[in-house]
């Protein structure tokens, strides 16, 4: 009687479909590998690093503000937790002969990571809009000025740092040199975007979205949009502990500057500037902006103040981002 | 012990009051635009810049009446070309506006004053203490900084209940379409409460400033504990700022001034503990810790009440 009713599962992609979607992953990955054959002096090494970060902690980012419609104004705070576990870790390991190669270390910072968004999350998203914005910024502010006050661990204004040669070599590799450390951020770089692509694809992604646009139908349909909220949150903090780990790999050292506010800032920036509405957005954004805080702060002083014109002129004219200016102009081609 | 409290006491409603200067005027755009203007506090910084510069060249006293008329023109400026437009973009969209624009003004503010204190003095007439009090002499300036906010305060609250601008601005706080049938011109009234909310601010500003550190930091500073305020209050209530301007004024001062700890009360640890971090939680001062109390309060209020202390509304 009723063909609307019935459930018929989306016909399976085609041969051509599925080559073409498994083929981008697969360049990708290509390209992620043969990079430094193309750039390879040590100053683009270390600017690929950055940007796979960057990549990392904007998607994550990407999970709350694009996906779920969460605004946070303290989201540096599970990435800079995630780095300093991990140079205590690092630390650890080093001191007491662990049998542990770097590669996954990284996984400490996203547990670390996950662990408090577990903790901190379910109070922050009682609320959603305007009020889970303010409560973010609050609860960055207490982690923020906590870190300055309980000095043994997080070191005070100087921050900790750690050896990252002194573990388990694996191949031979000691992660000294910089290239070494560009194929572990590309690694886990292309892993970290896999795993929030997938992501994306599951009902919970699906749901996350729902919640996004209509958070009462969610509930007329029996979902609890605080729930879903609470578990995108967590996943956040999971993969910004990731990007904070890589990070504090990056440098060997973890301070407080990692926590703050600017780095959440700069964070929004990138997502934003990106274009939320899409998956790659973020990812335009944070090459975008990891390029143009690296060359504008060679020029001038004052860079972080066309940092925050362009962040304005995105807002006011822009809202898709760099990545919906484009898909405007997608039809053409 | 009494002197303690007496002085803290003053001190505490005084911080509160200059809170609530600032936290009125970003509830009352709240509620009406729907926006939480995070630059808010960086109207208060122009304000106090403002008021230096202008205080250098004309005096303190003109710079109280025209450095918060510039930041409301500034203000209502931004509300008409700004916030107007990304208004069909969601609420969204406008506070990330706002967030630009507090990063902006901050930059725009280190290039043009630098990034010390500049030094933004009280004025002579007000440079004597007022009252002594058990030995502590209290400074004149900052019982003017009480009588002014408790001023505004009440000229606020006569505005607002009394008069006909008040009826009209309430009425558009809930129903701006029905404002709007009868003949008003709501986008006028917006742009209006979006200045004299940020004048207030600036008033704050310029009195705070000579007493207060002026620097360009200075709104990263208050900017987060005055969004406490506002969620501790429950947005949209002008009462509830009040009380939580009031409460986190009075918690703070009384947290500075206060030195027990843990180790103080209980004994210092045992040496096995003393190198470990349980040594930083064991021996910080409750003066250490005032500067997160404000945020320890919200995470408790939102614990216990999520809707802030008389707030009612879900947003």
């Amino acid at each position: 009687m009723s063909d609307i009713a019935s459930s018929n599962a989306p016909p399976l992609p085609s041969v051509a479909d599925k080559l073409k979607f498994y083929g981008l992953w697969l360049a990708t990955a290509a390209v992620l590998v043969l990079l430094p054959y193309v750039f390879g002096s040590g100053g683009s090494l270390t600017t690929f690093s950055l940007i796979g970060i960057s990549i990392i902690f904007s998607l994550s980012y990407n999970i709350l503000l694009g996906q779920t419609g969460m605004l946070s104004f303290g989201h540096a705070v599970y990435y800079g937790l995630g780095g300093f576990l991990v140079i205590h870790a690092i630390n650890i390991i080093g001191a007491n002969k662990l049998q542990i190669p770097l590669p996954i270390v990284p996984l400490v910072g996203g547990l670390t990571g996950l662990l408090f968004a577990a903790l901190l999350g379910w109070v922050s998203t009682q609320r959603s809009g305007t009020a889970f914005a303010m409560i973010s910024l609050g609860v960055a502010e207490l982690i923020a000025s906590s870190a300055l006050i309980l000095r043994t661990f997080f070191g005070g204004e100087a921050g900790v740092s750690a050896n990252r040669t002194k573990l388990l070599k694996i191949f031979g590799w000691s992660f000294g040199p910089q290239i070494q450390i560009y194929y572990l951020v590309a690694a886990w770089t292309l892993i970290a975007v896999i795993a929030m692509y997938a992501l994306t694809r599951t009902p919970l992604g699906r749901m996350c979205n729902a919640v996004r646009d209509n958070p009462e139908r969610v509930q007329f349909v029996g979902y609890n949009p605080h729930t879903v909220r609470y578990l995108a949150f967590c996943f956040a903090g999971f993969f910004a502990g990731i990007a904070g780990a890589l990070a504090a790999i990056n440098f060997e050292i973890a301070n407080s500057a990692y926590l703050g506010a600017a780095q959440s800032g700069t964070v929004l920036f990138a997502a934003y500037i990106g274009g939320i509405g899409f998956f790659i957005g973020p990812i335009v954004g944070a090459i975008f902006v990891t390029f143009l805080s690296l060359g504008l702060s060679d020029l001038t002083q004052v860079w972080q103040l066309y940092f925050g014109l362009i962040f304005m002129v995105v807002v006011l004219f822009a809202p898709g981002g760099i990545t919906g200016l484009l898909m405007m102009h997608r039809p053409l081609l | 012990m009494l002197e303690l409290i007496v002085i803290s006491t003053l001190n505490g409603v005084l911080f509160g009051m200059l809170l609530f200067l600032m936290a009125s005027g970003l509830t009352v755009i709240f509620s009406m635009l729907g926006v939480l203007n995070f630059a808010h506090a960086s109207f208060y910084m122009l304000g106090a810049f403002f008021g230096f510069q202008i205080s250098r060249w004309l005096g303190f006293w003109p710079a109280l009446l025209i450095a918060p008329l510039l930041a409301g023109a500034i203000g209502a400026g931004v509300e008409r070309f700004g916030l107007r437009r990304v208004h069909c973009n969601g609420h969204v969209a406008e506070l990330l506006f706002t967030f630009g624009l507090a990063f902006v003004i901050e930059e725009i503010v280190q290039i043009i004053w630098g990034k010390s204190p500049v030094d933004f003095r009280v004025p002579q007439l007000l440079d004597f203490p007022a009252f002594t009090i058990f030995s502590t002499n209290y400074p004149a300036y900052k019982m003017f900084m009480l009588l002014v906010s408790i001023a505004i305060f009440a000229g606020l609250l006569i505005v607002l209940k009394k008069t006909r601008i008040g009826l009209i601005v309430q009425a558009a706080l809930t129903h701006p379409h029905m404002v709007a049938h009868l003949g008003h011109n709501v986008g006028r009234i917006f742009m209006l409460v979006f200045g004299v909310g940020t004048a207030l601010a600036a008033v704050a500003g310029v009195i705070a400033g000579p007493a207060l550190v002026t620097q360009s930091n200075m709104a990263g500073l208050l900017g987060p504990i005055l969004f406490v305020v506002v969620v501790v209050g429950g947005l949209g209530s002008l009462p509830g700022a009040f009380i939580a301007s009031l409460l986190i004024g009075l918690v703070q001062t009384f947290a500075v001034s206060m030195n027990g700890s843990l180790a103080g009360a209980f004994g210092p640890l045992s040496p096995a503990y003393a190198s470990t971090w349980l040594a930083d939680i064991w021996s910080v001062t409750i003066a250490q810790i005032a500067p997160i109390m404000p945020y320890v309060l919200l995470v408790l209020i939102l614990i216990f009440r999520p809707m802030g202390l008389l707030g009612t509304r879900d947003t």
